[in-house]
C-alpha cells in the first residue's frame, strides 16, 4: 500500500492503495465514482474510459502508480458541465442498456475536444476501443456529428 | 381491439387509497396470464402493492414491472399508462417495481419478448381507472356531469367553461372514491402516445453516470465475492490452498462452493470463493489460490469431436420427425432438379456488457437481494426456498441492467451468490468477470443442418427436407423432445411447400447450453433463408420475386402454436416494404450486391435487404441495413427503430465474428481479444427502418430482429461476390 494524492474532477484526493491498483478501481472501490465501469479488465471494451491530461485511456489497464502528477476526468466531472456531448446523445436517445454510453461519451468529449468537425473515419479511429453489446454505433455516429454541429 | 367498455373485475383488485403527501394511490392487480389469472380466481391473491400514483403537485409515478435490459420497457410500458391518462410525458417518474405476484409474477420476465403482449391491456386499464376517478373528482368540484369533462397533458377541463384543474388539485379527493365497474380504453385513433416516439424517462442518469447498475448497488457494510472455478466444465476441487489468497490486503475469507446440479454437467460448477472489502482485492485474491482440481467427466470434450459427429448425423436419417407433409424422399427421388447443402452454426455466448452479479443482505428473519436478473419472480422463489424464508420476508430489487440476451435468465450466478450469502454474516455483492463470463457461459446450441429440396419444371419448389443434428437445449428435460427447443414446425416455408419434412437428431454433449436473442429461430432463419436463397439463385429466379412466389399471391393465415398464427400476407407485407426502400433491383456496382431475408419470431415479422462490397481481395464491407417490421400496434416507435439497429450490431457480431469452441473440455475463448464484438468501423453507416402500419395487437421488437440479420448479410455477400457462407462465422472465409 501507498499514499497518493492525485487531480481528480479539478479537486485534489488523497488515497492508500496498493501500487499496481488500475485507476478502475480506485475510482470504484476507493472514491465512490460509480459512472466509470467495467466491460474486460484488459483494455479491449472502453467502458471505463476516462481522461488522463485530456486524453481518452482505459483505466482498467492504468495502475494508480503511473498517474503522477497527471489530472484525471470522469463522466461524473464531465456531467455536471455542459458538453454538447449530452445534449446531441440526448436528442437522438443513444442509450440502450445504457453500461457502455459513460465510456462512449467519454471517447467522444475526447475526440470533439481535439476535432471540432470529426469525419466518418475519424470517429471509427476514435470510437473502435468503445464496445456497445446493445449496438448503438448507428446512433453514436449521429450523435458526434450532432455534437459537432451543436459546438 | 375495438373501443370496449372494460370492466374492471376483481381480478383486477383494484383499490384506491390516499397518499401520505395527500395524492391519490392506486394498487393494481396485473393480473395477466392464465396462471396468475387461474389463481385469482381461486382467490390466492391478496397483496396489493403494486400501483401508480399521482402526487398533489401532479407528478405521476408508475411502477415499471419488467426488467429493464436495454430494451426499452421501462419507456413502453409506462407509456400505456400515460396514454390513458393524458398526461405530459415530463410528469412521469418510472420506478422500479420489485419481483411480486402483485406485479405479475412470473410475467415479469424479460423473456420472449412478451412484455407489451402481456402488460397491454393491465397498464391501459390502470391508467384509465385513474383517470375515472379524477374526473369524477373534479366533476364534483364543478358540480358538472362528468362526461363534460376530460383530461389533456395532465389538466382537467371540461366543454362547458374554462375552468381547469390540474390532476395533482383533485388527487386527494379521487383518493377517497370507489374504483369504477367499468372504464373505456382508448380506440387507435385516440392515441396520443402510443405508436409516436417518447423520450428515455432514464437519459440523464445514464449519461451522466448516475444510473446505479447491479454493480452499483452500495450498501453499509458490504463485501465483494467472486469465485474461481476450473476452466474444465464439471472439474471438481479435490483441495486448495488460499493462505496467500488471504495475505492480499483487503480479502476476509476463501471457502469452497460446491457445485450445483448434476457432477458431469452442473448448473453452477464447483468453485473456490473469495471474499474481500475491494473487487481489486477479491480479483488479485482469486489469482493467488492454488486449487488442485479432479477434472472431471468432460476432457475428452471438443468442439472438433461435435464437428464430426454432427457433420456425420445430418448425412442419414435423423431420429426424429418433426414435421412430415407429403412424401419428402420419393420426391427428390424422382425430382430431376435437387439441390442440397449443409450449414453449421457454432456455440455463442450471450456477453451482455455488464457482467452478470447479485447483491445479498441475509439477516437471520429476512433478506433483501439487488439482482440484475431477467426473471425476478423465478428468481424471489428460488432464493425464498434457498433461504428457508416466507416470500413476504424476502425483497427482491431489479437494478438497472447492462444487457440481458438471454445470460440472465438462468439462476447460475444467483444460485452461486445465495450460497455464498448463507456463510457470511454481512451483505455481498457477487459478481462475475467478463472470462467467467465468456468460459462459464451456457451457449446457443451447436448444430449442423442439411437441407434438400427438389423442383418441377415450372420452378416451384416441391419438397423440403431440413435435417438437423444439434446440442439441443432441452437435450436433459425430462418430458420434453430435444427437437422441440431447436424446431418450429410451422415456420415457413411449412405449409408452403407440398413435401416438407424436417428430422432432428441429438449431439450428445454435456456442454451447457441455453437461450439467447430468439431462441432457435436464430439459427433457424440463417439456414432456411440462407437454403431459400440458394434455390432462387440456383432456379434463376430473383431472390425477392422467389419468396413473394412462394408465399403465394393469394394472403393466407395458418396456425403457428397455440394462440399463434402466421400470415404469409404479413411476410410479403415485411419483405416488399424492405426491398422497396432498399431500391431492391437498381444496378450495383461490380463486387457490390444485396441480400433479402425475413422471418417470423414471436409473433413479429422482420425483414432486411443487406448491401455489402466484397473487392478482389475479399474485403467485405457492410454499408447499408434497410429493415421493415411488423410488430402490430406500436408502442414506442423510436424504441422499435432502437431495437432493429441494436439486433442489427448484434447479428453481425454473431454473424462476423462469434464462435465458441471447446478443446478438453474446456472453452478456449475467454476475453473480447479472442471473442468478438461489432467495432464502430465495422458497422454499416446506414441503417434505415420502417414499421409496416396494421391494425394487429401488439407484438414484440427485442428478439424478432435478430434472426434474419445473418441471412440477409450472407446473401448480400453471394450477390456481391459469389461466394455462398454456409458456415457461421464468416470471420475466416472473409476479410472483415
Ligand atoms: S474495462 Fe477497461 S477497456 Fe474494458
Ligand atoms: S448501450 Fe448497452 S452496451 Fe452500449
Amino acid at each position: 500500500m501507498a499514499i497518493y494524492t492525485i487531480q481528480i474532477n479539478y479537486k485534489e484526493v488523497t488515497i492508500d492503495v496498493p501500487a499496481e491498483k488500475p485507476v478502475l478501481w480506485v475510482l470504484r472501490d476507493d472514491l465512490g465514482l460509480l459512472g466509470t465501469k467495467y466491460g474486460c479488465g484488459i483494455a479491449q471494451c472502453g467502458a471505463c474510459t476516462v481522461h488522463l491530461n485530456g486524453n481518452p485511456v482505459r483505466s482498467c489497464a492504468l495502475p494508480i502508480a503511473s498517474i503522477g502528477k497527471g489530472t484525471l476526468l470522469t463522466i461524473e466531472g464531465y456531467a455536471s458541465k455542459k458538453h454538447p456531448v449530452f445534449k446531441a446523445w440526448e436528442e437522438i436517445n443513444v442509450p440502450q442498456c445504457g453500461y457502455c454510453q459513460t465510456g462512449q461519451i467519454m471517447s467522444a468529449i475526447a475526440l470533439l475536444n481535439r476535432n471540432k468537425n470529426p469525419d466518418d473515419k475519424a470517429i471509427d479511429a476514435a470510437m473502435n476501443g468503445n464496445l456497445c453489446r446493445c449496438g448503438t454505433y448507428y446512433r453514436i455516429r449521429k450523435a458526434i456529428k450532432r455534437a459537432a454541429k451543436l459546438n | 381491439m375495438s373501443k370496449n367498455l372494460q370492466t374492471i373485475g376483481r381480478r383486477d383488485f383494484i383499490k384506491v387509497s390516499a397518499l401520505t403527501t395527500g395524492g391519490l394511490l392506486l394498487g393494481i392487480q396485473f393480473s395477466c396470464s392464465n396462471s396468475t389469472k387461474d389463481k385469482a380466481a381461486k382467490g390466492i391473491l391478496h397483496r396489493l402493492n403494486a400501483y401508480l400514483s399521482i402526487n398533489t403537485n401532479g407528478k405521476v409515478e408508475i411502477y415499471n414491472p419488467v426488467p429493464e435490459i436495454g430494451q426499452g420497457v421501462r419507456t413502453a410500458l409506462p407509456m400505456l399508462v400515460a396514454e390513458e391518462l393524458n398526461v405530459a410525458w415530463q410528469n412521469i417518474i418510472v420506478k422500479q417495481a420489485d419481483a411480486s405476484e402483485a406485479y405479475g409474477g412470473y410475467d415479469q420476465s424479460a423473456a420472449g419478448s412478451n412484455s407489451v403482449r402481456f402488460y397491454w391491456e393491465p397498464m391501459r386499464k390502470a391508467g384509465a381507472v385513474a383517470r375515472e376517478l379524477l374526473l369524477q373528482a373534479a366533476a364534483a368540484q364543478w358540480q358538472l356531469q362528468e362526461k363534460v369533462c376530460y383530461i389533456e397533458d395532465g389538466i382537467i377541463k371540461n366543454h362547458l367553461n374554462s375552468k381547469e384543474l390540474g390532476i395533482g388539485d383533485v388527487a386527494q379527493q379521487a383518493s377517497t372514491y370507489k374504483i369504477p365497474e367499468n372504464v373505456s380504453l382508448k380506440t387507435p385513433n385516440e392515441f396520443k402516445f402510443i405508436g409516436k416516439s417518447v423520450k428515455n424517462p432514464d437519459i440523464h442518469e445514464i449519461l451522466s453516470g448516475k444510473a446505479v447498475f447491479g454493480l452499483d448497488v452500495r450498501i453499509p457494510n458490504m463485501l465483494y465475492a467472486s469465485m474461481e472455478k476450473s476452466t474444465t466444465y464439471g472439474a471438481t476441487v479435490l483441495s486448495f490452498d488460499a493462505s496467500d489468497a488471504l495475505k492480499v490486503p483487503g480479502v476476509k475469507y476463501a471457502f469452497k462452493v460446491s457445485l450445483h446440479g448434476i457432477p458431469e454437467r452442473p448448473f453452477c460448477r464447483e468453485g473456490v470463493s473469495v471474499v474481500g472489502d475491494s473487487v481489486w482485492s477479491v480479483l488479485q485474491g482469486r489469482k493467488a489460490l492454488k486449487i488442485t482440481w479432479d477434472l472431471g467427466a468432460n476432457t475428452k470434450e471438443s468442439t472438433q469431436r461435435l464437428h464430426e459427429i454432427g457433420n456425420r448425423l445430418v448425412e442419414k436419417k435423423g431420429e426424429a420427425v418433426v414435421k412430415n407433409m407429403g412424401n419428402v424422399y420419393s420426391d427428390l427421388n424422382t425430382s430431376k432438379n435437387t439441390l442440397e447443402a449443409t450449414y453449421h452454426l457454432p456455440f455463442i455466448a450471450h456477453i451482455p456488457m455488464e457482467t452478470v452479479n447479485c447483491t445479498i443482505d441475509l439477516k437471520d428473519d429476512s433478506c433483501e437481494i439487488w439482482s440484475t436478473t431477467q426473471v425476478p419472480f423465478a428468481d424471489l422463489n428460488f432464493l425464498s426456498n434457498f433461504f428457508e424464508l416466507p416470500i413476504e420476508r424476502v425483497k427482491l430489487h431489479v437494478t438497472r441492467i447492462g444487457g440481458g440476451f438471454g445470460r440472465r435468465l438462468g439462476p447460475d450466478f444467483t444460485i452461486e451468490a445465495a450460497k455464498i450469502a448463507k456463510e457470511l454474516k454481512q451483505p455481498i455483492q457477487y459478481f462475475w468477470t467478463r472470462e467467467d463470463d465468456i468460459r462459464f457461459d451456457a451457449y446457443r446450441p451447436f448444430s449442423y443442418h442439411k437441407l434438400m429440396a427438389a423442383w418441377d419444371n415450372d420452378l416451384k419448389i416441391t419438397s423440403w427436407l431440413h435435417r438437423q443434428s444439434g446440442t439441443s437445449r432441452y437435450a436433459f428435460r425430462p418430458n420434453k423432445e430435444p427437437f422441440e427447443s431447436e424446431f418450429f414446425p410451422n415456420n415457413f416455408p411449412a405449409n408452403l411447400i407440398a413435401n416438407f419434412r424436417q428430422e432432428y437428431s441429438l449431439i450428445v454433449s454435456n456442454i451447457n447450453r441455453s437461450l439467447i436473442r430468439a431462441p432457435g429461430n436464430n439459427a433457424l432463419a440463417f439456414v432456411v433463408e440462407s437454403f431459400i436463397d440458394e434455390l432462387a439463385h440456383k432456379t434463376g429466379q430473383d431472390p425477392l420475386l422467389f419468396r413473394l412466389n412462394m408465399l403465394s399471391m393469394e394472403d393466407k393465415e395458418f396456425s403457428f402454436e397455440a394462440n399463434s398464427t402466421i400470415s404469409t400476407k404479413r411476410m410479403k407485407g415485411v419483405l416488399k416494404l424492405a426491398a422497396e426502400k432498399a431500391a431492391w433491383g437498381k444496378q450495383l456496382a461490380d463486387g457490390r450486391g444485396m441480400g433479402i431475408a425475413g422471418y417470423f419470431t414471436f409473433d413479429t415479422y422482420v425483414s432486411h435487404v443487406a448491401d455489402v462490397s466484397v473487392d478482389e481481395t475479399g474485403n467485405l464491407t457492410i454499408h447499408k441495413f434497410t429493415s421493415a417490421i411488423d410488430c402490430g400496434q406500436v408502442l414506442n416507435k423510436d424504441g422499435v427503430i432502437a431495437q432493429i439497429e441494436g439486433a442489427i450490431m448484434d447479428g453481425l457480431s454473431a454473424t462476423l465474428f462469434q464462435e465458441i469452441t471447446i478443446s478438453q473440455g474446456s472453452t478456449n475463448e475467454g476475453n473480447f481479444n479472442n471473442y468478438g464484438v461489432l467495432k464502430m468501423s465495422q458497422s454499416p453507416i446506414d441503417i434505415n427502418a420502417y414499421i409496416v402500419e396494421g391494425n394487429y395487437p401488439p407484438t414484440g421488437v427485442g428478439e424478432p430482429p435478430y434472426p434474419p440479420v445473418a441471412p440477409a448479410l450472407c446473401n448480400a455477400i453471394f450477390a456481391a461476390c459469389g461466394k455462398r457462407i454456409r458456415k457461421l462465422p464468416i470471420e475466416n472465409q472473409l476479410k472483415i
